[in-house]
């Protein structure tokens, strides 16, 4: 079970004294108590928000306003980076800078985790110098974007810093923009980009319940794409990746055409039926397998809040490749 | 270097034993004693004591030793200058670059039992009789306090003032060459030279004047805890050593970043650049640490033996191999944390069309048994985007087998890495299984921080170095015979710098790690740069 934060040492900064007054506080910490400074990864978040008003900073709280950031750190201990980017402003140079020591675990077991964080109105080009300098080398370098991609696309130079890149497919207004909005990272060409859809791991139970409960009869089915996927509303975007799934899977040509509908009925919150006899309905808690003529069977869905999802793809560095493929043929598929 | 253990030999300070010809109660007192007690007390000259070096770091460093009680009692130190100075001014010059740069806090009360051994001398080294009222001043110091007569001269001048310095210290019979007792020492700051000519002249000059156990020519870089600690993680851990050759090391690389530009140093870099400036010095000396020989002691001379063995292995890199193994590049304007900063040749007292390189890249092999094969790639330059100096060493890949057998998911090689500055530590980066049900592998870290492990802040390099002076110690200093190799070796690279004059120059943005080419130059061989 992660544990819960204890303590929050705090200090403004400049950008010039981020390291000094990082390095001060963990000796500050240090003195008081045995501690261990616990860094798996870089983890440079980054949030689009205006300033109410043209260099005034937001609190630390404001900032990571709905974001489960502590409890993310304590899952998997980062070095945060956090970066609060106005795009509306063109003036160079970070308006407010602070630095902080997360400290969790018990007394004879305490850990401390380090966050930066930087409000700047910097142009896109000048952004990447700030992470850059805040990055450790000797660990991996994951970019959480906690925004809606189909809105606000991702700055291909921070992504070219990152050897992962983080997204929640759920939050996108625009599935198809969201979805085009990753076709540049798909073609990173030899440079290794690992790709980690919060919201994927969410099929995750679908996808084996519809491995288990296959049969020749349905291949059939699947392969003209005699498939149709009801979602909840709010989750058009965990559909289409059953779609890309299937696409690439099952290798469909254009002419293949799901059914996607949504329907703001009942508690399921992804069904898919395959031809007329195979039905999977995904709700929080299962997936129930139905098939005309025979015996259903359930897949239990695990319970993870966000702060789990995200702190399990971090750990989870490496190539994905059923869910590169899923976005490789939804790409081609919104391309058209 | 590190003390011995206890159960070894004691150590003694090589130059003060032979200093020592006759048995003062000192002597007899500083028996079995370590070695910063045994430090004689000394006056300490400072010719440009009134300048940038020494209000920076030279007066807080002898600070801070104060401060912890190993300045030995009694020491004098007397800045020189041309600039007309009193005593009193001359204290409150040094308070202010205490309370500017000291890494501790300045302390009245500390301060109130410093100020005292603090003078300043007006004078020049125009004419014979111009350093006469340093000496006249210097014999009523010591007599006053109490001190033998030893001295340490520190040049902290441009080095075109080296050479004229050194003879008048001569002329106005301050120094004796070979004197013993009291003894005369010196140190010089790099450059030595611009050129290997230059720097045997400089040599040559000082060696007229003063024996080669009497010189310090300092690497402030090798003052520094981390450097230090380089031999200590080498020799008195037997997890490491074993595995630091050419059959589990796959290379190794030392980025020596700096953010800052030209600053107020455009005369002197305009005539250096990255390759002179950095490499000639510190990143060579880096790589010596990393390479080098187990010595068979702590003697310095042995030390610094098994030092220049490692530069005199060095693969020559000349001619159109220059072309191939090193990369020189000059910042153009970009960003330093989101604030537009200006391009080289834009920087006040740069040539506009400047063909100085503030950025260079080498790839360098050693042509010795423990190294043949192992590149070392180093990189060097100003306007990167963070300050940082670490030396990474990498292990080779496990066997596209087991764990490594995905090529799609390629398990991340061993790395150590050395943290030189900032956050001085070192880290050893090692695959583990991430808990679960699968096989799952993350690349994490072993990882050691000195400010959070011993606490407090670790002594500036030139406080060590400067205690080391005091007590004869030359380990961390650089010998004539390593300076000369060292321009031996960058020589042809010069050479063939020399004669491109026409070829366009790379060039990077401000804020980033160097031009595409120095990408091109590691990548080439497989690999890529590990960006601190």
């Amino acid at each position: 079970m992660a544990q819960s934060v204890v303590d929050r040492a705090w200090r403004p900064t400049t950008p010039d004294d981020i390291e000094p007054d990082l390095a001060e506080l963990w000796r500050t910490i240090a003195k008081e108590r045995p501690i261990a400074r616990a860094v798996m990864s870089n983890l440079v978040v980054v949030r689009e928000r205006a300033a109410a008003k043209a260099g005034e900073p937001l609190t630390i709280d404001e900032l990571a306003q709905d974001l489960p950031l502590e409890e993310v750190v304590a899952r998997h201990p980062s070095r945060v980076i956090l970066i609060q980017h106005d795009r509306s402003q063109t003036v160079c140079a970070p308006f407010a800078v602070s630095v902080g020591v997360l400290t969790f675990g018990p007394p004879e077991a305490r850990y401390g985790v380090e966050e930066i964080s930087v409000q700047s109105a910097c142009a896109e080009q000048s952004l990447p110098s700030i992470v850059r300098r805040l990055l450790r080398g000797d660990v991996p370098t994951s970019v959480w974007w906690t925004e809606d991609l189909s809105q606000a696309p991702p700055l291909d130079a921070l992504v070219s810093m990152a050897r992962q890149f983080v997204y929640h497919s759920h939050d996108w207004r625009d599935v198809r923009r969201g979805i085009l909005a990753l076709a540049t990272l798909l073609n990173t060409g030899p440079r290794r980009l690992d790709l980690a859809d919060v919201n994927w791991r969410r099929l995750t139970p679908l996808r084996h319940a519809l491995l288990h409960a296959g049969t020749a009869a349905d291949l059939d089915h699947l392969r003209r794409g005699n498939v149709q996927i009801v979602y909840r509303a709010g989750d058009e975007a965990l559909a289409w990746l059953a779609v890309g799934w299937l696409a690439a899977r099952m290798e469909w040509t254009p002419e293949a055409t799901p059914r996607v509908e949504e329907t703001r009925h009942g508690d399921e919150t992804l069904s898919m039926a395959v031809g007329p006899d195979l039905t999977a309905a995904l709700n929080d808690h299962r997936v129930l397998v139905t098939r005309r003529g025979a015996a259903g069977f359930t897949v239990s869905v695990p319970q993870e809040d966000r702060a789990d999802a995200v702190a399990a793809e971090l750990r989870n560095l490496g190539h994905d490749a059923c869910l590169r493929d899923a976005l490789t043929a939804l790409v081609a598929r919104f391309s058209r | 270097m590190p003390e011995a253990p206890a159960a070894a030999p004691q150590r003694t300070t090589p130059s003060a034993a032979a200093d020592s010809p006759t048995s003062s109660l000192f002597e007899q007192l500083k028996v079995g004693e370590t070695l910063p007690v045994a430090v004689e007390p000394a006056s300490l000259v400072i010719f440009g004591g009134a300048g940038d070096l020494a209000h920076r770091k030279l007066l807080p460093a002898l600070y801070n030793l104060h401060l912890d009680g190993l300045l030995p009692p009694r020491t004098a130190i007397v800045g020189v200058g041309r600039k007309p100075m009193t005593d009193d001014q001359y204290r409150e010059f040094a308070k202010d670059g205490i309370t500017q740069f000291s890494r501790r806090p300045l302390d009245e009360r500390a301060w109130e039992t410093f100020a005292p051994g603090l003078f300043f001398v007006t004078a020049s080294i125009d004419d014979d009789a111009s350093l006469a009222p340093l000496g006249s001043r210097l014999d009523v110091i010591e007599h006053e306090r109490g001190l033998p007569g030893n001295r340490i001269y520190y040049l902290a001048v441009p080095p075109s003032v080296f050479v004229p310095t050194v003879r008048q210290l001569h002329r106005a019979r301050f120094v004796a060459k070979g004197q013993e007792r009291p003894w005369a020492r010196i140190i010089i700051e790099k450059p030595i030279g611009n050129d290997l000519e230059s720097a045997r002249a400089i040599n040559d000059a000082i060696a007229e004047v003063f024996d080669e156990r009497q010189i310090y020519r300092i690497d402030h870089y090798l003052g520094k805890e981390t450097v230090q600690n380089i031999l200590v993680l080498r020799f008195a851990n037997s997890i490491f050593e074993p595995l630091f050759n050419q059959k589990y090391i796959d290379h190794v690389q030392i980025t020596v970043a700096e953010t800052e530009g030209v600053g107020t140093r455009a005369g002197y870099y305009e005539q250096a650049g990255a390759l002179r400036d950095m490499v000639q010095n510190h990143l060579l000396q880096l790589l010596t640490l990393v390479a080098m020989e187990p010595p068979y002691s702590l003697d310095a001379d042995v030390v610094r033996d098994e030092k220049l063995e490692v530069i005199q292995s060095l693969r020559r890199i000349e001619g159109a191999d220059v072309d191939r193994f090193v990369v020189r590049a000059q910042h153009g304007p970009g960003f330093d944390m989101g604030r537009p900063v200006p391009g080289y040749r834009e920087e006040k007292g740069v040539d506009p069309g400047s063909r100085t390189e503030t950025f260079v890249a080498l790839q360098i092999w050693i042509d010795n048994w423990r190294w043949a094969g192992v590149p070392f790639v180093i990189r060097t330059g100003k306007r990167m985007p963070k300050r940082a100096s670490e030396i990474s060493i990498h292990l080779k890949e496990v066997p596209p087998i087991l764990f490594n057998a995905n090529p799609a998911s390629k398990l991340d090689p061993n790395v150590l890495s050395i943290r030189i500055q900032p956050d001085e530590g070192f880290a050893l980066g090692i695959s583990s299984k991430v808990p679960g049900p699968r096989v799952r592998i993350y690349p994490v870290q072993m990882d050691f921080h000195y400010g959070s492990t011993f606490g407090g802040s670790s002594p500036e390099a030139y406080e060590r170095l400067l205690l080391d002076v005091m007590a004869g110690d030359q380990t961390l200093f650089m010998r004539r015979d390593m300076v000369e190799a060292a321009w031996r070796w960058v020589m042809p690279i010069l050479n063939r710098w020399a004669e491109q004059t026409t070829e366009p120059l790379p060039t990077y943005p401000a804020g980033e790690w160097g031009p595409p080419e120095a990408n091109r130059l590691i990548e080439a061989t497989g690999r890529k740069w590990r960006n601190p």
